[in-house]
């Protein structure tokens, strides 16, 4: 008789498990396309037995422990690489916006020349023309022109520089917003995890923790560690600062030093900026204060190497009326920033084609001009000493077309990478409605056999009950 | 094994590739160049920057050179006239000191030579675009003037001696003028002086003075011619340099366009295989994901 009352335990256990398994099931596929969801999946384990009379039976149905299929180390090998995809694609970006200032053009005379190029060359082309014209107006006005485009040039460069660091330290501004607002969630959930589930997977809870470290991870470089006592993780900067340290978030602050490069402040207005490596904001400050200041002192170089040359030339000639020549270029400003303070004179007369105390149709001073375009530099302090200026307006172009072009590569490669994991994971983890439709009908068979075994139980009952009459209890 | 059940959405990724890739060609296509960005191929861009400085530079010195060369045409026709002259004088000269003329026929040949000596003077005066030719630097100053109160009469010569040359892209320098006091006022061949001195000579009649004046043109002449082929030389070393600067910039514009110029059929045809791969990657996205073991399951 004891049995029997354990074989209607048994079949009500199973329809519990049963529709426990379905829950599961129904709860994957509405899931399906929620970010970061990790599918689960219930896993049955058989009831109690108990011996009667020398016999195993069982005494209880089977039970259904449901987990999530989560592998944590793919999830880390995720969020690492995902640093290094968002950090050189942010990096890439400001690369690419460097690029775009020495943008390659097609003109009519030559073919892909870039603006400040063309007009290098048409300043040097300007000084030949004088050296063959010294006292033609037209070609004097000639100089002045290719002077005045000069400096043009490097100025609208030197401007486009300025606002590309200026949109930069804002990106990394609103940047340090979102990491802030990421850290707290992340500190929050690390509370939640540490009540409700600090020595196992914590399941939808563990899914959005993940989910927004790996979007930290798209923010900035972190190093995590998962403390075994109550299930938190810890978060720093590759530097070793605390962003998230158990239910407690710090905030990070993004300071502009007003000469264009940016700082990162940890919450006691600690200078880290060197440890935060990695995410877009690594990308972001290696492009504002390592690329963006490299290709500007570059330019700067060319600027003040122009400025120099050309004016200690030409204030040692004679002009048209036989006095000194003048500048023909000014610096407005630092010498520092010389690409965006750099002007050319308006007056033609103060070119110096003649050399000093000859007349004005000698063109010794102008052949001088003209033999700039070959010069080597020596004279000149900074990058362009010893180089010519098209050698090291080219070596520049080169430089910066080189580490676009690397960057593009790595963050290609690691791209592909990131891929490559994420399949993985995803294969791992993500619900598979092929999967989820078997399962439905496997546990809905499952039920309905269960409930089988009820009626059939239930009906054995009867028979018991009436002692194999019909009629009294069906 | 499980496969991961997002592969559709990783579709949609290559799609989005593949349309760069057409973009990019397309753009090849429009610009004609093979480089966009200087990332594209970092070693083209940087050498096609120095390929288009020397371009240019071979240019300009083939526009500046035109320019000397029809200075330096100019001032060689001129010197040819002023030899002409310079041999009437010394024919008339000749006459003049052969000791059969009477005082009316010996002032109309001094007055015959002093036309000659005013046309040499202004020969020597001759001006190129604004500037003299014959002034050394002082293009802006006349460099011969004549002074007919002293006897016999003086030429001054207001121009320096400085010579001007023009530097060839390869470095080397070509003189271009040659300063009238070489040529006019030579203190060992005295051109203007000579003919002064005859106009007077010739006038009083004095013939062995005459003669000397006469051995002194000649050598005045061959110092003409002197400098003449000095600018002679120039010329034709001009136009040689300038016609290899015109070749050697048609080759490097050639290996200019060769490193940096989009090959059309090329690009056409990788364009008409990233259409293909485009199209049928469509056409995947298109026929998988229709299902899932729920259509089937009633």
């Amino acid at each position: 008789m004891g049995s029997l009352t354990a074989l209607i335990n048994v079949a009500r256990s199973a329809l519990i498990a049963d529709q426990a398994a379905l829950n599961v099931t129904s709860n994957n596929v509405a899931n399906q396309n929620t970010t970061g969801y990790t599918r689960e999946v219930a896993t049955f384990t058989s009831g109690d037995y108990v011996t009667l009379n020398g016999t195993q039976e069982a005494s209880s149905g089977p039970t259904v422990a449901v987990s999530s299929e989560r592998n944590l180390a793919l999830e880390r090998q995720i969020q690492t690489l995902q640093q290094s995809v968002s950090s050189s694609t942010a990096e890439g970006g400001v690369l690419t916006q460097i690029e775009d200032i020495f943008g390659v053009a097609s003109s009519g005379s030559s073919a892909g020349s870039t603006q400040i190029g063309v007009a290098l060359d048409a300043l040097f082309s300007s000084f030949t023309a004088l050296a063959a014209n010294p006292s033609d107006s037209a070609t004097r006005q000639g100089v002045i022109g290719a002077a005045q485009t000069l400096a043009t040039s490097l100025n609208s460069a030197a401007n486009q520089f300025s606002e590309l660091t200026t949109s930069l330290n804002q990106q990394a501004q609103s940047t340090v917003e979102q990491v802030n607002a990421l850290t707290q969630t992340v500190a929050t959930l690390n509370s939640q995890i540490a009540k409700l589930s600090p020595n196992s997977d914590a399941g939808t809870l563990e899914d959005q923790r993940q989910t927004a470290i790996e979007q930290l991870s798209q923010y900035i470089g972190l190093t995590q560690t998962t403390n075994v006592n109550d299930n938190t993780i810890t978060l720093t900067t590759r530097g070793g600062t605390a962003l998230v340290v158990g239910q407690q978030s710090y905030n990070l602050q993004e300071s502009n030093t007003g000469t264009g490069t940016a700082q990162i402040l940890d919450n006691t207005g600690k200078n880290i900026t060197a440890g935060v490596t990695g995410g877009s904001l690594g990308g972001l400050l290696a492009g504002v204060n390592t690329d963006v200041p490299s290709a500007v002192s570059q330019l700067n170089s060319i600027a003040t190497a122009i400025v120099n040359q050309v004016n200690t030339i030409n204030e040692g000639g004679s002009t048209l009326t036989g006095a000194a020549g003048g500048a023909l270029f000014t610096i407005t400003g630092s010498v520092a920033d010389s690409a965006s303070g750099i002007t050319a004179a308006s007056d033609p007369a103060i070119i110096a084609a003649a050399a000093s105390g000859a007349g004005t149709s000698d063109n010794t001073n102008a052949n001088a001009l003209a033999a700039l375009a070959t010069t080597t530099n020596a004279s000149q302090t900074g990058p362009i000493q010893g180089q010519t200026f098209d050698g090291f307006y080219a070596s520049l172009l080169s430089q910066v077309g080189n580490s676009a072009a690397s960057l593009n590569s790595e963050t290609t490669a690691n791209q592909t990478a990131l891929t490559q994991l994420t399949t993985q994971r995803d294969s791992y983890s993500s619900v598979n409605l092929d999967e989820e439709a078997a399962n439905l009908t496997q546990y809905q068979r499952s039920y309905e056999a269960a409930s089988k075994v009820f009626t059939i139980a239930d009906s054995i009952y009867a028979s018991a009950l009436n002692l194999g009459v019909e009629s009294s209890v069906s | 094994m499980r496969v991961d059940p997002n592969y559709i959405t990783n579709l949609s990724g290559s799609l989005s590739q593949s349309s760069y890739a057409e973009q990019q060609l397309t753009n090849e296509l429009s610009s004609g160049l093979r480089i966009a960005q200087l990332s594209d191929d970092p070693v083209a861009a940087a050498q096609n920057a120095l390929f288009s400085n020397a371009i240019n530079r071979l240019d300009s010195f083939t526009q500046s050179s035109t320019t000397e060369q029809g200075k330096l045409q100019v001032a060689d026709s001129t010197l040819g006239q002023v030899v002409t002259q310079i041999t009437s004088a010394i024919s008339l000269a000749t006459s003049a000191g052969n000791g059969t003329l009477n005082a009316s026929n010996l002032s109309s040949i001094a007055t015959e030579l002093g036309g000659i000596r005013d046309q040499v003077l202004s020969l020597a005066n001759t001006s190129y675009q604004g500037q003299y030719l014959f002034s050394g630097s002082q293009g802006s100053t006349e460099p011969f003037t004549l002074n007919g109160s002293t006897t016999p009469t003086t030429v001054t010569y207001n121009g320096d001696s400085l010579t001007q040359s023009v530097q060839t892209p390869a470095g080397q320098s070509i003189q271009v003028n040659v300063p009238g006091s070489a040529i006019f006022t030579n203190p060992s061949a005295n051109l203007l002086g000579t003919l002064n001195q005859l106009i007077t000579d010739v006038a009083a009649g004095n013939n062995t003075a005459v003669a000397a004046d006469s051995t002194n043109l000649s050598a005045a002449l061959t110092n003409v011619s002197t400098q003449r082929a000095v600018l002679d030389s120039s010329l034709s070393q001009l136009t040689s340099t300038s016609t290899y600067a015109t070749t050697q910039a048609t080759q490097l514009t050639a290996q200019q366009s060769a490193l940096i110029s989009a090959d059309p059929a090329t690009v056409a045809t990788q364009l008409q295989t990233a259409e293909v791969q485009h199209q049928a990657l469509l056409s995947v996205i298109s026929a998988v994901g229709k299902s899932d073991l729920f259509s089937y399951i009633q």
